[in-house]
């Protein structure tokens, strides 16, 4: 183990789980916080009544209600129209991968959401004029324009993993890219034409030990290949102009020949690109940290200092990295609490309007 | 056989040997046969004809002789006849022949045990030479027992004694002081082989190993009407109700490979988990059920897991497959990593289950938690979802909260309006009165008058088809068999063709895993579970927690839930503030990799004998995620014994 390794070792030893990263400080206590704007201005936040609820501009909308302990997922894009919301009613009585939730939109501006179906791992696209959503037992994603009644189905073909979620990118109205895996347990990405209804194979991994991820910025698609298996180790991510969408046009912006947990976000900042890698090589032991990589020179920059990092989110324009609890700020704003956010009493009372 | 025979360089040698001896035997036939200069296995088949030519010639010369002698007790001294010495060179193994090494005793005890034969017969018997009491040279057929009882009288007695310690009364204790344990390197290996090998005893053990040698290959071949095989089937009851499996297959190794420490200690010094459940060292059900996950066939022969485990040492993607059905998480763990984590683990896992036709994983489990400590093993089924909801059922029926279980079958009762629903237990229970099929046909019966002793299959909707002779009758469940929970099936009930819609399911999958709230604290699945099966829990906050209580209590195991996204970063994506998919867990042990501790780890979504191996900061940080969403704010991480 050279100095450096042996050093880095001592230091994280001894601060084990403590990041030197600032801490995201909200008002009120972060696990009821579902959804906070960039600017702080809209909080949405739940309570164990089972309601979810929505705070600006100091009023209190109760957005959705619920039975006793429902639990919320809020999705939001950077196009910052609308925001999808999963409610699930039975969160600490079915764990469930599989279960169908309620998905709501609320839309930009108002304080009322809307059911627009059941499923999981609902998605905005498009500038926030569509949604998707996978419906794990009709093993189909659905597709809903939001401001009209057009709705459509893609039928998918996974077999072998009932926890499978396809990854979901629309090219445009009637053209979208989605990964499935085939009866053999490979995963490809395929590319549908509504108008035709037609699906062509854009990309075919050989490996059933190998993951894709699709991230969309603009005209940039990036599709990253991740192995899943000790056997499969490798990396790599591709950039494709969105104009030129074929996988021969694709070049190579980053591999390793490690796994990384990888969970691609595209379009935080232009010009960049940011994962999750796996630092073994480099730290000589079990390591994994969030990752920004320059595209112009594909040089990347660890962002985080917490040893096992998982994930991270972009929160309306914060990056955040969950910590055993805590939610640490990667780039954006840390300190949200001096913005909006009602103190309990104003609030309570609120509510009770 | 002769190919086989050629093969070993040992009995080339001692072909020679026997040609050369039989051309001093100035045989005319043998020269003209040899002069003919033909392939060496024809010189075999001649050689073999021409030794039982002469045995027969012998023997009609013996049966012919007036004199017969009924005791060898009268006689001074016996020799073995020439044709005896060569039928046991050409009858018995040559590895045990060149045991002998000019040891009499050892000789006769080979004779005694069987290791070296004199023929192909079932009854044992030698032809020997003596001189009468006119000094006539004479040669006799005399029975094994009989000639051994006269040798023993003047020699070799300490073989009486190892007799005895070999008897139906002493053979296991004496063997279980002679077996060794298994040995960690090559080099321990062939110095307790080379010591077994040289020990007195060691005739009758490789005997033992013979017996479950030759019952096993005779049951394969179809043998088993012959005479032999049923006083051999006794010995081989004997032996396998006595001994472990270790044991066993030690016994089998060394009858096989005693005389080559290579192929011998080969099961000793692998180190993958599916040599070590071959040869005994962990539970024969682990190379089972993973052969059986990849071939689709249970009860597979001796011959064909050792097929299997060299399967799983060169093809390692083929664990990755995991269930190969559809339901349990995709891609498993190739096979070395397998390997790596069922060495540690401790889980009981002697059955199936299916995470995706059961969803709530709270179920899969608690199940699993039961089974570990009730380890009683399940056959294999169609529809395994029901093993889990049996077990679920039983945990009711011992709380006495059998009014609380929450699947039905329901029907509306004609005389009265009302609709009655009937308990049943989801899938195939077939040792269940309240089994999905058997409770189908009851209510069938009452709605629709069928008979009540009929029985609902469960059917796989891709393989039913209207057409086929087994499906035109009686009362059919067509569904989806690798994704079909009772919340949440397309399930088609059929009778005689035609389609029943006057009977419904009902069912509801919320169960508390660890008390959401005070009030029902009692009906968690964790307390009853600790109550039922009076197991006391300990919480586990560290890695420290966690080494010393497994080394504490050997059998126990550590369950909990956390956030599915921290648990498999790489299969589920954050992306909302708090969002977390509860997945319950086993830890069933820790080992080092690469310096560094790593925690197996079978969670709910993982197909039961795929367990995983993490980092322990990983289930740390999905349990503290989990915590915070919890309503009670439990740390949800527990150790039980």
């Amino acid at each position: 183990m050279g100095l450096s390794n042996l050093l880095f070792f001592i230091l994280t030893s001894l601060s084990f789980g403590k990041s030197q990263l600032p801490e995201l400080a909200t008002k009120q206590t972060i696990e009821n916080i579902r959804f906070l704007s960039r600017d702080g201005k809209y909080t949405l936040y739940q309570q164990n009544s089972g309601s979810l609820y929505l705070s600006t501009n100091y009023k209190v909308y109760e957005l959705i209600k619920g039975v006793q302990n429902s639990n919320y997922s809020v999705i939001g894009s950077m196009a910052r129209e609308n925001l999808l919301i999963e409610q699930d009613q039975s969160f600490q009585q079915n764990y469930s991968l599989i279960k169908e939730n309620k998905i709501f939109i609320l839309k930009k501006g108002e304080n009322r959401a809307i059911e627009i179906g059941s499923g999981r791992w609902a998605k905005l696209h498009l500038e926030d004029k569509w949604v998707s959503f996978l419906k794990p037992y009709e093993k189909t994603i659905t597709f809903k324009q939001i401001n009209s009644g057009l709705e459509f189905k893609i039928k998918l073909n996974y077999q072998l993993n009932p926890f499978f979620i396809p990854e979901v990118v629309m090219i445009n109205d009637n053209e979208i890219l989605y990964t499935d895996l085939n009866k053999d347990g490979h995963s490809g990405i395929i590319k549908y034409n509504r108008n035709q209804n037609k699906f062509t194979v854009f990309l075919k991994v050989p490996d059933i030990n190998r993951k894709i991820e699709l991230c969309r910025n603009k005209d940039q698609l990036f599709v990253a290949e991740y192995g899943l298996n000790h056997s499969s180790q490798k990396s790599i991510i591709y950039q494709i102009p969105m104009n030129k969408l074929d996988m021969g046009n694709a070049s190579i912006i980053y591999e390793s020949q490690l796994n990384d947990p990888g969970n691609l976000i595209c379009d935080y900042s232009e010009g960049s690109i940011y994962f999750v890698k796996n630092l073994e090589k480099e730290r000589q032991r079990t390591s994994y940290e969030v990752v920004k990589l320059q595209l112009k020179d594909k040089s990347y920059k660890i962002l985080s200092d917490v040893i096992f990092a998982s994930h991270f989110i972009n929160m309306d324009g914060n990056l955040l990295l969950p910590y055993l609890g805590v939610y640490y700020v990667l780039e954006g704003s840390s300190d949200l609490k001096k913005f909006d956010l009602l103190k309990k009493d104003n609030l309570d009372s609120e509510v009770k309007k | 056989m002769l190919h086989q025979f050629w093969q070993n360089p040992f009995n080339r040698k001692l072909c020679i040997i026997i040609v050369s001896a039989l051309i001093m035997c100035g045989h005319n036939s043998f020269a003209q046969t040899f002069e003919s200069k033909k392939g060496l296995i024809e010189v075999l088949q001649e050689l073999i004809e021409i030794n039982d030519s002469k045995n027969r010639n012998i023997e009609n010369k013996i049966k012919s002789q007036t004199e017969v002698i009924s005791s060898l007790e009268l006689i001074k001294d016996v020799k073995l006849n020439p044709s005896t010495i060569r039928n046991i060179l050409f009858y018995s193994d040559s590895k045990f022949t060149s045991l002998i090494n000019q040891d009499e005793c050892r000789f006769l005890m080979m004779l005694e045990t069987g290791l070296i034969k004199t023929g192909t017969g079932d009854v044992p018997t030698l032809i020997v030479d003596y001189v009468d009491e006119k000094q006539t040279p004479k040669s006799s057929i005399v029975t094994i027992k009989d000639y051994l009882d006269f040798k023993y009288k003047t020699a070799c007695t300490l073989n009486k004694d190892v007799r005895e310690l070999f008897n139906n009364e002493n053979w296991k204790k004496t063997l279980t002081a002679s077996l060794f344990k298994s040995p960690k390197n090559m080099e321990i290996c062939s110095q307790e082989l080379n010591k077994l090998v040289i020990n007195t005893y060691f005739p009758y053990i490789a005997s033992l190993g013979k017996t479950l040698v030759d019952f096993e290959m005779n049951k394969q071949n179809n043998k088993a009407l012959s005479r032999s095989f049923s006083s051999l089937k006794i010995q081989y009851k004997e032996i396998v109700d006595n001994l472990e499996l270790f044991d066993l297959n030690l016994l089998r190794n060394i009858y096989k490979n005693f005389d080559n420490a290579e192929s011998f200690c080969a099961p000793y010094i692998a180190n993958d988990v599916w040599t070590k459940s071959l040869n005994g060292e962990v539970p024969k059900y682990v190379l089972e059920k993973r052969c059986e996950l990849i071939s689709g066939k249970n009860n597979l022969s001796q011959e064909q897991l050792t097929a299997c485990v060299n399967t799983l040492n060169k093809k390692k993607d083929i664990c990755s497959k995991g269930d190969a059905k559809g339901q349990s998480l995709y891609p498993s763990p190739d096979c070395e990593k397998t390997s790596e984590a069922l060495k540690q683990s401790r889980l009981f896992t002697d059955y199936f289950d299916c995470p995706s036709n059961v969803e709530n994983l709270s179920l899969i489990n608690s199940s699993r938690v039961i089974k570990h400590f009730e380890k009683t093993p399940e056959n294999s089924s169609n529809f395994c979802s029901g093993i889990t909801f049996k077990v679920l059922y039983e945990l009711y029926e011992k709380a006495k909260q059998i009014d609380l279980w929450k699947f039905q079958i329901c029907y509306n009762d004609r005389a009265d309006n009302s609709e009655i629903c009937l308990p049943y237990i989801p899938g195939e229970v077939p040792d269940s009165p309240i089994e999905e099929g058997k409770v189908l046909a009851l209510a069938m019966s009452k709605v629709n008058g069928t008979s009540e002793k009929d029985f609902c299959r469960i059917v796989d909707k891709k393989k039913y088809n209207p057409a086929l002779l087994e499906y035109s009758t009686g009362c059919l469940i067509i569904t989806d068999t690798s994704f079909c929970s009772p919340e949440n099936c397309e399930r088609k009930i059929v009778y005689d063709k035609k389609e029943i819609t006057n009977i419904t399911y009902k069912g509801d999958l919320r169960f508390d895993y660890f008390p959401n709230n005070f009030i029902k604290e009692q009906y968690s699945l964790v307390n009853m579970i600790a109550e039922s099966t009076k197991k006391k829990g300990k919480i586990i906050r560290s890695l420290t927690d966690l080494e010393i209580y497994f080394k504490e209590f050997p059998d126990a195991i550590v369950h909990g839930v956390g956030c599915g996204e921290d648990l498999y970063p790489e299969h589920f994506r954050k992306v909302a503030l708090n969002q977390c998919n509860p997945v319950p867990f086993i830890i069933s042990g820790f080992q080092m990799e690469k310096g560094e501790k790593r925690i197996v780890f079978q969670s709910s979504i993982d197909e039961l004998h795929s367990p995983r191996m993490l980092i322990w900061n990983m289930v740390f940080n999905s349990v503290a995620n989990f915590k915070i969403l919890h309503p009670l704010n439990t740390w949800t991480l527990y150790g039980i014994k």
